[in-house]
């Protein structure tokens, strides 16, 4: 299903109100869920004449240059022009820094039901605010069954079956001094086509819940900063029981490492993004949120090109070959 | 794999005795099981996701179940919403 929101949504959003929008004609549009596109577009192609430059679902801005240029039109071409845009079965219109167009274009927008709105705000500020706006709304999103916990800023996604102790894992994270982001459900937001955002289900926001405890607040137990809103998802850990399987895949996964494989890690992908996984078996005995930090600043090191099997491994090599004692 | 649908016709709706004996009952089977609501699919053997579904009287649930005993896990998740989770009401 193509995403789609209203002008009236738009105009209700926190993040519009200091750019004293108002609507000048068409307001018989406003409910109608008519913008399905993240990016805004710029008049100025179409005005000049040139058709097929007006991307469908995309509320169009006319500032400064567009009224200057539409000026050096002569007031007939200029209507018409506008009238043609208006008519171009856009979403809507928005005019910066205090312009206004013509009366005729008005009332032309009311007929067709096609929303003028205008602003004092300059055509940046009014991108500026917006922009973010739509990017979130429209951004590719799915809920996973997990936890997504803020370690070091990496926000780290744990996933298993219901009982294998993510929570517990994450509470004993967030003892350690990391944060909770999400338990349970995880809300996740693709951007910018690369990035993947994690957040907690807005009913379940800094709330966990363990068996045999109960539900608790973190906020309540820990402080305010044991929580956090959102992180950028970096890496993910599936835990999983300790089976004879699970033993052999935990062998076979070592005897490649050692074996210098150390780039074919594995990954899993979300929203169609890579995303690095490490595979834990839980056991008795096994801290898990331990291996868990641990394997974070594996990954943090790794980033900074640090590795700790790779010079390891190269001196044993060294040795081996009898370059050193 | 099924997918079948639950209605709620228990007047407290989903709320959080009832999410503890959906719970209780599903985790008593192997089979992945989840139920969905506008597109929002949550784990039935978590409380907190099934609590978010926030699901009144009246609303009706997309239930899936996969795994060995899905035939009998759905059958055990059914009855519990047709006996409107033991409320009587």
């Amino acid at each position: 299903m193509k995403q789609s929101l209203s002008i009236a949504d738009l105009l209700g959003q926190p993040c519009m109100a200091h750019l004293g929008l108002n609507v000048i004609g068409g307001a018989a549009g406003l409910s109608r869920r008519i913008v399905t596109s993240p990016r805004i577009q710029k008049s100025g192609l179409a005005l000049a004449g040139l058709e097929g430059y007006v991307k469908e679902g995309r509320l169009q801005v006319l500032g400064a240059s567009e009224f200057d240029f539409l000026k050096t039109l002569g007031s007939e071409l200029a209507e018409k022009r506008l009238l043609a845009l208006v008519c171009s079965g856009i979403p809507g219109i928005i005019c910066t820094k205090g312009h206004r167009p013509h009366e005729s274009v008005l009332r032309c927008c009311d007929e067709a039901g096609v929303p003028m709105l205008c602003t004092d705000s300059l055509t940046s500020d009014l991108i500026e605010s917006i922009a973010p706006f739509l990017e979130d709304f429209f951004s590719p999103r799915i809920q996973m069954h997990g936890v997504l916990v803020d370690v070091f800023s990496k926000g780290t996604l744990i996933l298993g079956e219901p009982g294998i102790g993510k929570s517990e894992c994450a509470l004993e994270l967030i003892y350690r001094g990391h944060r909770l982001v999400a338990d349970d459900v995880v809300v996740i937001k693709r951007f910018h086509r690369t990035g993947l955002q994690g957040s907690a289900h807005e009913r379940l926001a800094h709330f966990l819940e363990l068996r045999g405890v109960g539900i608790i607040d973190v906020r309540n137990h820990f402080g305010m900063t044991a929580s956090s809103d959102s992180v950028n998802i970096s890496l993910i850990i599936q835990l999983i029981k300790l089976s004879r399987e699970a033993r052999e895949q935990e062998m076979i996964r070592r005897e490649r490492h050692l074996r210098g494989e150390r780039m074919t890690h594995e990954t899993q992908e979300i929203l169609g993004i890579p995303v690095r996984k490490y595979i834990m078996a839980v056991a008795p005995g096994r801290d898990v949120a331990l291996m868990v930090e641990t394997a974070v600043r594996k990954s943090i090191l790794m980033g900074r090109g640090i590795d700790d099997e790779g010079s390891f491994l190269q001196r044993i090599e060294r040795i081996a070959a009898g370059e050193e004692a | 794999m099924k997918t079948i649908e639950v209605h709620i016709s228990n007047r407290l709706g989903l709320h959080a005795r009832a999410a503890a004996k959906l719970v209780h009952t599903a985790s008593e089977y192997e089979s992945d099981i989840f139920l969905s609501l506008n597109q929002e699919e949550v784990n039935a053997k978590s409380i907190l996701g099934l609590l978010t579904l926030a699901a009144t009287k009246g609303t009706t649930l997309g239930l899936r179940v996969d795994g060995v005993d899905e035939d009998s896990a759905s059958r055990a998740i059914v009855s519990l919403f047709e006996d409107k989770f033991g409320e009587g009401e």
